[in-house]
């Protein structure tokens, strides 16, 4: 690495690395299921950082700034590993100021040392992230009473353990849970697997069966990809359907979501979220028409017990992304949502704006 | 028994005593003081004399007869009791009888009065008229006081017609009060010496004058007490007002300059002028006197309009800067007995400097850089080819929409919706076409369900003059409706505000705290001309009654040169030719009754205006009076100019509105974006 080579594009093409950050990203993915994607994505730029050793402050803030360039163009779900960039680069641009203000003169030493810590936590990062979805599941379990029927839509790791925990641990609940099968991803089914085989009453329905039958829910939870300033949630597409039929009929709307997930971001519409096919893509039986593609569907349905084996989520994506141009993700506005569990605590969705602000201003 | 210790005796004398209503004095051996009060007349003092005896008389009596004390205080009581109670009795028996008496008076003066009442009623009632907004203050009310004192300040004698028409003989009591106070307490001041420098000061409040003479009078005549109250302290301090100030009042109360930014702004820079001008008075220490002499400036700015919530964050920010002036300073100006006169000078010198810095300071801070931060925050709102929609006038979203045109390159189209009687929208529209924007639509806020429909909008930005803790906008009145239509057709609503305008108020309704605009702006005077002016063809000659049906269109084409109310213009049109048919019908009559001489007497009485003449044909004499009423009934559906003088009608010109959070989508200020629940974050860590 010279010092007079700093541009991070140019660094990335070079090639004198083996590394490519989205490479590292999808690896750290796979190597731990129970990983999300923004702290994957701190790990990346981590071992990023590692691999390129900078040696001058702006010489990192270059590498951070292109590798998250690179990473959000590249990962076509780039939401939520966004929010672990944001930060990631926070963090860093907060202490390297602080650093420069306080000490001007051992700004070098405070450097390398800072660095240092920064490679050195990387794992505290991993455990922390893991930790947050115990406390959620804490705070979240005390939601469910005794013969409950709860909805889930798709699949959520951080629901999951919050179920898990009311069933097992908190005084040992009752209750039953409905799963909306959440195409077209279908992670409803990789939930269902996992609350039966902790013996958990749960039962599959279709996504376009949730009307019919949530007069008869208590609660519904989902997860989310990430939290908005505005308090609303990005999560698996026919959350926000799920969160409007349950405000009609006076459903609790609880969202799960580890507040490393808060992203700085504020659609105001469904369709704000950056979608890298335009479901107002209008053809005709033309050259461009994927019915064909369609009618393959049926033989990927016969197929999709292997994909479920391999219990990745970023797999599912994949398939879901060859049949449709139906968007993978919505947004659902704060209005639905009658609280947030995170690792903070139970918090309203106009709070969520606060914790961003003081995440950035302070 | 039989021994009664003196000091309980004493009791007993003054128990008795008391029973009598009267204390009488004891010393200390228990002897009654024999030495009456001073200063009573001869009656008096035989009274006191008689009740002293029975007192005396009464101790004695305890003493022979044994009686105990409480027994004596009891039967005293009882029997005072006894006497109260006659009392009573024949006082209420009597004032039975007196307010039988006075019923009956009254009853004969309602009768007598009811007359008079009926006349004063129409009076009264044009100044007591509904009670909506009756807890605010009118623009009447303010700029009467303004008037008041401009019509003083520019005539020696006071009550003296004025420049502006205005006679206010029923002040001249109050001011011959104020200005004695005047005289005494600033000293030698001369209202001849004053003329040359305070005639320029009533120059600057000319241009305000909308209000009829009348009004003010009338103003004046149902709210002296706390009106005048106001224009003495006004006129009090009148001398101590600075020119800029003067000059700001003005713009301000004829809307030269308007919305909250520009007018914080404003005041910002006449502030710095000020202070640059201020010098402290001697045995004064500047933070003082200084916070003094602006209170004196805000009470006369506020005359104009009351102050933005921008302003009046502003001023308590420099109120508490002036407050903490000079407190870090080594040599602490407090000393200011001890510091030679030439280094005084020089640390108030420095102070000024300081507090000019600050001033300038926060103005870049909190209102360019703050709007700065806020257009980049909110560009990306503005899609390429888009189109958006706004509301009146805004700086910061003249600053977007430029930054976005010429540093962003971006192309869109802007709607500005616009409404009377401020048409701020006229200017919006002229700056940004000076801008070169060529896809402008203005539009008034009648028309909004129409562009809804038809247009794609993209988003409705909006500017602010305050937002509340509640999440709720204060907006130029309109703001509202727009934001509902908005709301109703899914476009997303987005607040432009800095973060200067927000305010700790909470408030549900846009009753409660509002600005009560001149009413008289909403019934337009020249309106009131252009009709009189209508009949006039562009040539100047008045059209006669026979070319008038075939100069038709050109009429309308005159009118149009007036106004652009095609209502307005129809319906006069369709009242000239329903007239025309009526002179006709007229002419015809006039054959059959060729007795009848002193209707057409009236006839075609050269009237350019509308042939009101023509329709007193119909009946002769004797309906004189119902044709009257009635030609006034047709002026009234064309202007509502005699509103002041009809007791059932009620104009009210507010300034702003409220739209509830559930309409706005997004807050954006410096501080980043934010829903409108999370208004308090901003309020409580962010703004102090």
């Amino acid at each position: 690495m010279t010092e007079t080579d700093t541009s991070p594009a140019a660094i990335i093409t070079n090639g004198t690395q083996k590394y490519n950050i989205k490479e590292l990203y999808l690896q750290f993915l796979s190597q731990d299921s129970d990983l999300t994607m923004p702290i994957a994505a701190i790990e990346s730029l981590i071992q990023i950082l590692k691999t390129y050793n900078p040696t001058t402050s702006a010489e990192m803030i270059n590498i951070i700034n292109g590798s998250i360039k690179e990473l959000t163009e590249n990962i076509p779900n780039s939401i939520s590993l966004r929010a672990g960039c944001d930060i990631f680069y926070r963090f860093v641009i907060k202490h390297l100021t602080s650093n420069d203000s306080n000490n001007k003169s051992i700004s070098s030493t405070s450097f390398e040392s800072f660095k240092s810590h920064l490679f050195d936590n990387g794992q505290l990062f991993i455990d922390r992230s893991k930790l947050s979805r115990f406390k959620i599941a804490e705070y979240g379990s005390q939601f469910i009473k005794d013969g409950d029927i709860i909805l889930v839509h798709g699949y959520s790791r951080s629901v999951i353990q919050l179920l898990l925990h009311a069933k097992l641990k908190n005084a040992k609940k009752r209750f039953k849970v409905l799963i909306s099968e959440g195409r077209p991803t279908n992670g409803g089914i990789l939930t269902l697997k996992k609350l039966r085989d902790n013996d958990i009453y749960s039962n599959l329905i279709s996504d376009t069966a949730i009307n019919s039958i949530l007069h008869k829910v208590d609660k519904v939870f989902v997860g989310a990809e990430g939290v908005t300033e505005s308090g609303g949630c990005i999560n698996l597409i026919g959350t926000s359907t799920v969160g409007i039929l349950a405000k009609e009929k006076n459903i609790p709307f609880y969202v799960a979501a580890e507040s490393h997930k808060f992203v700085r971001m504020f659609p105001l519409m469904p369709n704000d979220l950056p979608m890298e096919q335009d479901p107002l893509r209008f053809v005709t039986s033309g050259d461009d028409s994927k019915v064909e593609l369609l009618l393959d569907e049926a033989s990927l349905l016969e197929s999709r017990k292997d994909i479920m084996d391999k219990n990745t989520k970023e797999h599912l994506l994949l398939v879901g992304d060859r049949y449709m141009t139906t968007p993978i993700l919505d947004f659902t506005k704060y209005e639905y949502i009658t609280a947030i569990i995170t690792d903070l605590g139970i918090k309203t969705p106009s709070a969520i704006s606060e914790e961003l602000m003081n995440m950035w201003y302070d | 028994m039989s021994e009664i210790p003196t000091d309980k005796l004493s009791g007993v004398a003054e128990h008795a005593a008391k029973n009598v209503e009267l204390v009488v004095p004891v010393d200390a051996d228990g002897d009654l003081l024999s030495e009456p009060p001073a200063g009573l007349s001869n009656k008096e003092l035989k009274e006191w004399k008689k009740k002293e005896k029975a007192a005396k008389r009464l101790a004695k009596k305890a003493q022979q007869t044994g009686q105990t004390v409480q027994e004596k205080e009891e039967e005293a009581i009882l029997l005072k009791e006894k006497k109260q109670q006659q009392k009573l009795l024949q006082m209420q028996q009597e004032k039975i009888r007196l307010q039988k008496q006075k019923i009956k008076q009254e009853q004969e003066a309602i009768n007598k009065k009811k007359k008079l009442e009926a006349q004063k009623l129409k009076m009264l009632n044009s100044s007591q008229k509904s009670n909506l907004f009756g807890h605010l203050e009118t623009a009447q009310e303010r700029k009467s006081s303004l008037l008041a004192l401009a019509s003083i300040i520019s005539s020696s004698n006071f009550g003296k017609i004025t420049a502006q028409g205005l006679a206010l003989p029923s002040l001249t009591h109050l001011f011959d009060q104020s200005v004695s106070h005047v005289g005494t307490s600033s000293g030698a001041k001369t209202d001849d010496s004053d003329l040359s420098s305070s005639a320029s000061a009533a120059d600057y409040l000319v241009n305000m004058s909308t209000i009829l003479p009348a009004s003010v009078k009338k103003d004046l005549d149902t709210h002296t007490n706390e009106l005048s109250s106001q224009i003495k302290d006004l006129i009090i301090s009148q001398d101590l007002i600075h020119p800029t100030v003067l000059k700001l009042t003005g713009s301000y109360a004829s809307y030269n300059i308007v919305g909250s930014t520009p007018r914080c702004l404003a005041l910002i820079d006449a502030f710095k002028e000020l202070v640059l001008d201020y010098s402290t008075p001697p045995g004064t220490v500047l933070n003082r006197s200084l916070t003094q002499y602006l209170s004196h400036q805000i009470n006369f700015l506020i005359k104009s309009r009351p102050l933005s919530v921008s302003m009046g964050n502003f001023i308590r920010w420099f109120k508490q800067r002036i407050s903490v002036l000079g407190i870090s300073n080594d040599n602490p100006h407090g000393k200011a007995s001890s510091v030679s006169n030439m280094k005084r000078k020089k640390i108030e010198e420095e102070l000024k400097a300081e507090l000019i810095e600050d001033m300038e300071t926060f103005k870049n801070e909190k209102i360019i850089v703050a709007q700065q931060v806020i257009v980049n925050a909110a560009c990306h709102h503005i899609p390429d080819g888009g189109c958006v929609i706004t509301y009146g006038y805004s700086q910061v979203l003249f600053e977007l929409f430029k930054h976005a045109k010429l540093t962003e390159k971006k192309n869109f189209k802007i709607i500005v919706i616009d409404s009377r009687p401020l048409f701020e929208g006229k200017r919006f529209v002229e700056d940004l076409q000076e801008l070169g924007f060529t896809d402008v639509i203005y539009s008034l806020i009648t028309s909004l369900g129409y562009i809804f429909d038809t247009m794609s909008i993209d988003c409705v930005l909006l500017g602010a003059h305050s937002i509340l803790s509640n999440g709720f906008l204060n907006s130029r009145v309109g703001s509202a409706a727009l934001s509902m239509t908005a709301k109703y057709h899914n476009i997303p609503v987005i607040v432009c505000c800095e973060g200067l305008k927000f305010t700790n108020r909470v408030q549900l309704d846009s009753l409660t705290f509002n600005e009560l605009a001149d009413p008289n702006d909403l019934v337009s005077r020249s309106e009131e001309e252009s009709i009189v002016s209508t009949n006039i063809n562009p040539d100047g000659h008045v059209l006669d009654d026979v070319s008038f049906i075939d100069n038709s269109s050109q009429v309308g084409v005159c009118k149009n040169l007036y106004r652009n109310n095609l209502l307005e213009q129809f319906i006069s049109e369709r009242e000239q030719h329903l007239k025309q048919q009526q002179l006709k019908k007229d002419e015809l009559n006039k054959l059959n009754e060729k007795e009848n001489g002193k209707g057409s007497q009236q006839q075609n009485n050269g009237l350019s205006g509308g042939n009101k003449g023509s329709q007193q044909q119909n009946n002769g004499a004797d309906s004189d009076a119902l044709l009257k009423a009635k030609s006034k009934k047709n002026k009234k559906t064309k202007d509502i100019g005699n509103w002041e003088s009809n007791p059932s009608l009620n104009i009210f010109n507010i300034m702003y509105d409220l739209t509830p959070p559930s309409y706005i989508s997004k807050i954006i200020t410096e501080y980043g974006a934010l829903p409108p629940q999370s208004v308090p974050v901003i309020l409580r860590d962010y703004i102090k």
